[in-house]
Formats: structure tokens, sequence, C-alpha cells
């Protein structure tokens, strides 16, 4: 492994009210991939954003190739070769794929004109070293999916032939079947002795990609440990003082004869591709997955009534229940967490309050007049069992970490007390412990009486949290599984469009389940 | 790989038609309605065909257009500019008022002139980048208080302009007016601005994500103040040429044209939210909006029908191209 190519000593960083860093030593070897792990508010994101010039530290050094190096804007980071991939991304969407790469560094002619030519050369070289497929430079940034984006970043970041690039969680946002291809890609820039910060919430990655990691908790560095000879158990416990057999609340064993208490059949809205059927009986999580395009968050959709229903019907407990708008959702007992929380879950400026209070005062007040007091204690209620950490009620909901935005928003439909709660990709980017506290709620829930549908991407968290899965291939049900038999191997199988036969088995003949529950 | 390479030309040559109709489709659909336009007020009136009329239809779009290529790149940017009228009249008026008559004025005119424009566009520009005040807010204000400091220098039409100013209004070069050359020259200009240099990429950039356009390191502030001033120093022109015209300044003769001109950026297509839209879309604008005033006058409607059938025409175009595009429904 290469030399010390860049060492941070001594970092503070405060912003009014919080000490985001404190004394953090941090360094990287070149062509290493160092993992940087941490709780939301652990200082990761501020770390980085000193490390490229987006904020200035209080005090500490930062030495790089071993000379001091002070950033005042990102472009200084930018030029000494520091690039950050942020996780929503730092592209502008209604420009095209090149100018986006040599946004601020364009090149000129000679009469001073942009050199586009000379761009779109550059970027097509560039997208052809990352072997990206199906994006040309003239591509709008808006007509890409996610996967194409992160490329986009990356090649971005090698075209100011950048030594280190931070990753800020790649994998978030990636459907499961462009995770490996990211990794590819990442093995790749390390081959070309690139140095990589990786920040990350999914063990999985770090052991897949990382060569160290380093521990970061409330603003201080806790740890610094190579990957090889670690183990996930070792990890999780370092940085969350849990085991992994903790992570998920326990499940019962798999039984046959369960009273349906949903059922959905022939279901189609106009933007699905496919009718889906499918039942869930009482007290089970029932988990729906796929690759990214299967339809899932469709079907979710159409459940509460975004989208317009073309076919099928839906009951609960018997009943048939017509719902062709979300607000119709919201009185026939549905809640739906939807998968882009910051667009689609919450009033980003309004307080947490208000994003609590909102469905329940539409969905239960009467009258003219609203009993703010009343209300409060309710929220309050709520936001103490949810054990949202912020504050005060009032603070905008923007300002809140991930975890806590998505308590947020379970905590407003919890208030509804809805029936049916239909969550997507409740867990993507937030903290573990959130993490844990959110499955032991979903738990709870059903136990309760309430329908709890989880749809993810996240292999680990459809097998350790849901009772059964449905997975979807292009919008069609594929298979049916119950926690026993599922694995990850089977569910690809399914993801991917093989035939399954009743257990659950592939149709085809094949050798034995190499798949193995995590 | 023969199969790969097809896949790839074959994207290519779909981009290009995408590109070609699909992201242009505003701005291909305001110059068909306005070869439409034409045609059916032509047919109601065959004055409308006769070359002298197309002429007057220029002329008609010289000060509309230089109002609205500023326009444009506050709108690209990100945000508008409501003080553009008031700017058109305050500057009519320190033109006409300097002159007095007086040839050896005009320079000094000029230079006064363009100085209130910078002016104006200095403080929207700063008080949004820096002082992060609401567009809207901001030239509103200035707005108000540019109309104010109109109707202090002179409560009616005031100034006189010299011969060689008239020359700019009426004059010709060949069979060309001169208002309609100094357009094209200045449409030619910021074409070249904000489609070929680098000032230009980053006022798409800004309008299309701020954040994004930061922290790749765009300077924004500096964006922003730019194209504020742009916007109120072609107003100024505008200001210049409407004196020129009228003989006079006027504390009244920009009134309007701030909606006008968003309306002429926005009705092809041009993102009132920033990043998306073009120049060539301004221009079918202005020029659609010329031609509806032309073929009213031709047609005798009276005011408010023009008014009614003015506004209908701005909501069918945009609605038709908004419908059309894909991201209708999204």
């Amino acid at each position: 492994m290469g030399e010390e190519i860049l060492s941070m000593k001594g970092v503070n960083k405060s912003f009014p009210g919080v000490q985001a860093l404190k004394e953090v030593d941090f360094s990287c070897r070149q062509g290493e991939v160092h993992a940087l792990v941490g709780h939301n508010g652990a200082g990761k994101s501020t770390l980085i954003k000193v490390l490229g010039g987006v904020y200035t530290a209080d005090s500490g050094e930062i030495y790089l190739h071993g000379k001091l190096f002070k950033p005042d804007s990102p472009l200084d980071g930018t030029l000494a070769g520091i690039s950050i991939i942020y996780q929503e991304f730092n592209l502008v969407p209604d420009l095209s794929v090149a100018k986006n790469m040599f946004l601020a560094r364009e090149p000129r002619t000679k009469l001073g004109f942009l050199d586009q030519r000379s761009m779109i050369r550059k970027s097509r070289q560039l997208l052809e070293r990352l072997s990206v497929e199906n994006v040309t430079p003239v591509d709008y940034i808006r007509d890409l999916s996610v996967n194409q984006m992160q490329l986009v970043e990356i090649a971005k970041a090698l075209s100011v032939k950048a030594d280190i690039i931070v990753m800020d969680e790649p994998t978030a946002a990636l459907p499961i079947s462009d995770v490996q291809k990211l990794f590819d890609t990442i093995h790749k820039l390390k081959a070309e002795g690139v140095t990589i910060i990786y920040i990350s919430h999914r063990m999985e990655d770090i052991f897949e990609v990382a060569d160290r990691v380093t521990l970061m908790k409330d603003g201080r560095m806790i740890a610094t440990l190579e990957v090889e000879g670690l183990d996930h158990n070792t990890l999780i416990e370092k940085m969350t003082g849990r085991s992994i057999t903790d992570f998920f609340p326990p499940r019962k064993s798999y039984e046959e004869n369960k009273k349906t208490v949903f059922e959905v059949n022939g279901l189609k809205s106009t933007a699905m591709k496919a009718a889906v059927s499918f039942k869930i009986r009482e007290n089970e999580i029932f988990g729906i997955t796929g690759l990214e395009g299967c339809g899932s968050t469709e079907l979710a959709r159409a459940l509460f009534g975004v989208d317009r229903i073309e076919s099928g019907e839906v009951q609960f407990k018997k009943e048939g229940i017509k719902i062709s708008t979300p607000r119709e959702g919201l009185f026939q007992g549905f809640g739906y967490l939807t998968k882009d929380r910051r667009k689609e879950g919450l009033l980003l400026g309004a307080s947490l309050r208000e994003n609590i209070a909102i469905p329940s005062r539409v969905k239960k007040h009467r009258g003219y007049f609203l009993d703010l007091k009343k209300e409060l204690a309710q929220v309050e209620r709520i936001a103490g069992e949810m054990n949202i950490r912020a504050g005060s009620l009032n603070i905008e909901s923007k300002d809140l970490s991930g975890g806590n935005q998505q308590k947020v928003i379970l905590s407003k439909w919890l208030l509804t007390e809805c029936k049916i709660l239909i969550v997507d990709e409740p867990t993507r980017g937030i903290d573990v412990d959130s993490k844990v506290e959110i499955y032991q709620l979903m738990r709870n829930l059903v136990e309760s009486g309430v329908v709890v549908i989880v749809l993810s991407s996240d292999m680990e968290e459809i097998l350790g949290l849901c009772d059964r899965i449905l997975v979807l291939h292009r919008g069609e049900p594929k298979a049916v599984l119950n926690w026993e038999k599922a694995t990850e191997h089977i569910i690809l199988l399914a993801a991917t469009g093989s035939e399954l036969d009743q257990d659950g088995e592939p149709t085809s003949k094949m050798n034995g389940s190499n798949g193995e529950r995590i | 790989m023969i199969g790969m390479g097809e896949g790839k030309i074959n994207r290519h040559h779909e981009w290009t038609i995408r590109r070609l109709i699909g992201a242009h489709s505003g701005v291909f659909m305001v110059y068909i309605i306005v070869v439409v336009t034409f045609i059916v007020g032509g047919l109601i009136d065959r004055e409308v065909f006769l070359f002298a009329n197309v002429i007057t239809i220029l002329h008609h779009m010289t000060g509309l257009g230089l109002i609205s290529v500023g326009q444009t790149f506050c709108i690209l940017a990100g945000t508008f500019d409501l003080s553009v009228g008031s700017v058109i009249s305050l500057t009519s008026l320190t033109f006409a008022g300097t002159i007095m008559g007086r040839s050896e004025m005009i320079l000094i005119a000029f230079a006064f002139t363009f100085a209130v424009g910078v002016c104006v566009g200095l403080i929207n520009g700063v008080l949004i980048a820096k002082a992060r005040i609401n567009p809207f807010i901001t030239t509103l204000a200035t707005m108000l208080i540019a109309q104010g400091v109109a109707f202090l220098y002179h409560s009616g039409p005031y100034g006189k302009i010299t011969p060689e100013v008239k020359w700019i209004g009426y004059g010709t070069i060949g069979f060309l007016p001169v208002p309609i050359l100094i357009f094209i020259t200045v449409f030619i200009i910021c074409l070249v601005v904000l489609t070929k240099t680098r000032f230009g990429l980053h006022v798409y950039a800004l309008g299309g994500g701020v954040e994004p356009a930061r922290l790749s390191g765009v300077k924004i502030n500096l964006i922003r103040v730019s194209t504020h001033v742009i916007c109120s120093v072609l107003a100024s022109g505008a200001g210049v040429y409407f004196a020129a015209r009228m003989g006079t300044g006027d504390p009244y003769c920009g009134v309007g044209y701030q909606l006008e001109s968003i309306a002429a950026v926005c009705i092809a297509g041009t993102s009132l939210y920033g990043g998306r839209g073009s120049l060539w879309g301004t221009l079918g604008g202005v020029l659609l909006l010329a031609m509806i005033s032309n073929t009213f006058n031709h047609l005798n409607l009276p005011t408010m029908s023009q008014l009614i059938l003015r506004g209908i025409i701005i909501i069918v175009a945009v609605a038709v191209y908004t419908v059309r595009s894909k991201d209708f429904g999204k």
C-alpha cells in the first residue's frame, strides 16, 4: 500500500450550538479505499466538507502530499485533486453530461469561447475509461438513471485528475443490480492509484471494497482499523455497541394457516406494467422487493390512490376498499412513507410539529377551529414514543437528520391511526440506531394488528425483517416466499425473472441453493 | 460488437430528434403560432401581408425585444426582474431630459442613461445575491422606487431629442430600419454570450441548480449580479429607443413591460425557475406578441377584446407545449 497522501490533524469545527468535529485526526494512504463510518451526526459529512473546502475548519491542519493545504472554496478542493461525490449529487439536471463534467473549468478556444468539441471529446474518453454504457456526452443529466449520474460524477472527478475521490453513501440510492457495477468501478480506480474515501452505513459495502475503516462518533474519531481480519460483528459492535443479532426483532416460525387480513386482486394502475395480486396474513410484515424498475413503488402508489387505477380490487378484513385519491387513502386507513422523504414525505420548511399533525388534522378534525393544545399534546406524545431527537418540536424538518426525518413521517401516519402502513425504503441512508428502532416499530405494529408492507431493495432488510416476501420483476409478481425459505440467491433469481415453484425453488433445474441467509 | 455500435448510432440519432423537437417543442410551437397568426391575419386583412407591415411588426418588436432579451438572462439564471418597466420610463426621461435638443449632450446623455441602468442592475443583483432578498420582492421594490424617481424627475413628458437621435428610432440602412438592426445585433451578441461562452454556461448552470453550481466552483454571486446588470442595461437601451421614437421622455412609457417581457420569455417554454430555455424562444415570444398587436390593430379590435385574446393566446401557447412535453403529469 502506498504512502500517506492525506492527513488531517486536530481538526475542529463548530456550528452554532453544536461542535461537529472535535480534534479529528484522519489520514489516507495513496491508492486505498478508506471507509468512513458512523451515525448520522457523527461528523463524517462535516469532515469531508472541511476537506473539500466547503467549510473552513476552526482549527487544525490538513496536509496533502505532505504539504499544508488550506482550501477556501469548493474550487480549491477540486483543483487540489479532491473530488467529493455527494449523496444528492452535484449535477445540474438541465445541462448536458459534458457541460456538467467541466463546469467552472471549461476548456476555451483561443478566442475565449467555450470549446465544446474538446469538452465532448474529453468527456467521451472519460466515460469510456469507466466503461459507462448508454451515456453520451450530449445527454442531459435529467434523462439519466441514478447509477448513470453517479458514474458521471465519478467521471467528473477523474476529469480534474483527482487523487482523492470522496463518495458519500454511494450505494444508498443505487438499485442492487447496479451496486456491483459501482464496486467494479471502485476497484478499477484503486488499481489506477486513486484514493477513495468511502462513506457508508452499509456494512456489506465496507467488507466488499474497503481496505481500512475509520469509525466516527459524536464528532470524534474512535478508531481506524484494517478491514482484513475484521469481521462483521466486531465492526458493528464497535460502531453501535450492539451485536448484529439484535439488529432485527425476533420472528416467530412460519405458520401455514393464518387468516388473511389484506388482499389485493389483479390491481393495476396506469403506471404499473402488470396486474399484481397478493395476500397478507395477520401479524406479518409483508416485504416487496425487486431490482430497479420492478414496480414496487408504482404498486404502493396505486394502493394509496396516487396513480389512477385501471382494474383490480383491494380488500381489508374482507371488505372491499376503493381509493382513487391520496385523500381517500388517508381516510380509508392507509399510511404511506414514500421513497423520497425530502421531496414527497416532508414539508421541509414546516416545523416538525406541523409535519406530524397535518394528516391527522385532515382525517380527524371536524368543526371550524383547531384545538391546538390537544393537538400539541398528541404530537408530543407520539414524538416521545418514537424517540425523535430534536431540540424542539418547532424545528424545521429540513434541519433534522435522515433518521429523525423518517421517524417524523412515521409519527404522522401513526397519529392518524392508520390500519395499513406502506413503507418504501424505510431505512435508506439513516443511522443504525434509528434503523433498529424502526425495525422494532414495524414488528410492534404488526403485533398490534396493523398491516405493514415494506418495500425495500436492501436485501439484509428484506431477509431480516419481513415474514413473507413478494418479489417483482418488471412489474410482474414472480414469487412469494416465506422467511424461512427465502435466501438472497432465490430472491435475486426471482428478481431477475426466473420462474419459481411454490416452495420458492426455481422451476428450472439447478444444483442446490448457494444462497445464505444474512 | 456490431450490435452495440448500431445501438450507439441509433441512440445518437434519437437524441438529435429529441433535441430538435422534444427539448425545444415550446420554441417550435411558438413559431408555428406566429406563422398561423400571420396567415390568419393576412387572410382577413390583406394589408397584413404587405412588406411595409412586416417592417412595422419588426419595429414593434424592438422595444419589447430588447427588454425580453435582458429578462431572459435573469430568468435563465433563476430570478426575474420586475423593475424593467420603471427603468424604461426613467431612462427615457434621463436621456431626453439630458439632451434637451443639444447635440453636444448626446454622448453625456448616453453615459448617464446607461449608468442609471447599471446602478439599478447592481442594486437588484446585490440585494438578491448578497442580502438574499427574494427577487420578486427586490425588483418589486426597485420598480416602485425607479418609477417614483421618474415621476420626481418629471411628472409628464419631458425633454427633447435631436435629429441625430431621431435617426435611432426612424432611420434606415438600406431598406432595414435602424432599430431593427440594433435589436438584431444585440440579439446575436447575447445569443453568442449565452451559448458560446463560459459566462453563458454558468448562467444556465446557476438557474439549473444553485447548489451544484456553487459546489462546482461557479461564482454564483457574480453571475446573479451580472445578469441583473445586463437586464437593466438593456432596459435602458429600450428607454433610449422609446425616447428616440417619441421625441421626448415619458414617465409612463415603460408601464406594463415588466410582465409582458416575462410573458415573452416564458411563452416558448423557458422555465420560470431557471436553467431551461433559450433566446430563440424569447425571440419567438416577442415576435408572437408583436404579431398579435399588429394583427389586432388591423382587425380594428377594441382594446378590451385585444387584452382578452392576448391572454387566451398566451395560455394556449404555453398549454400546448406543456401537454406535449413528457414532463407533463410527472
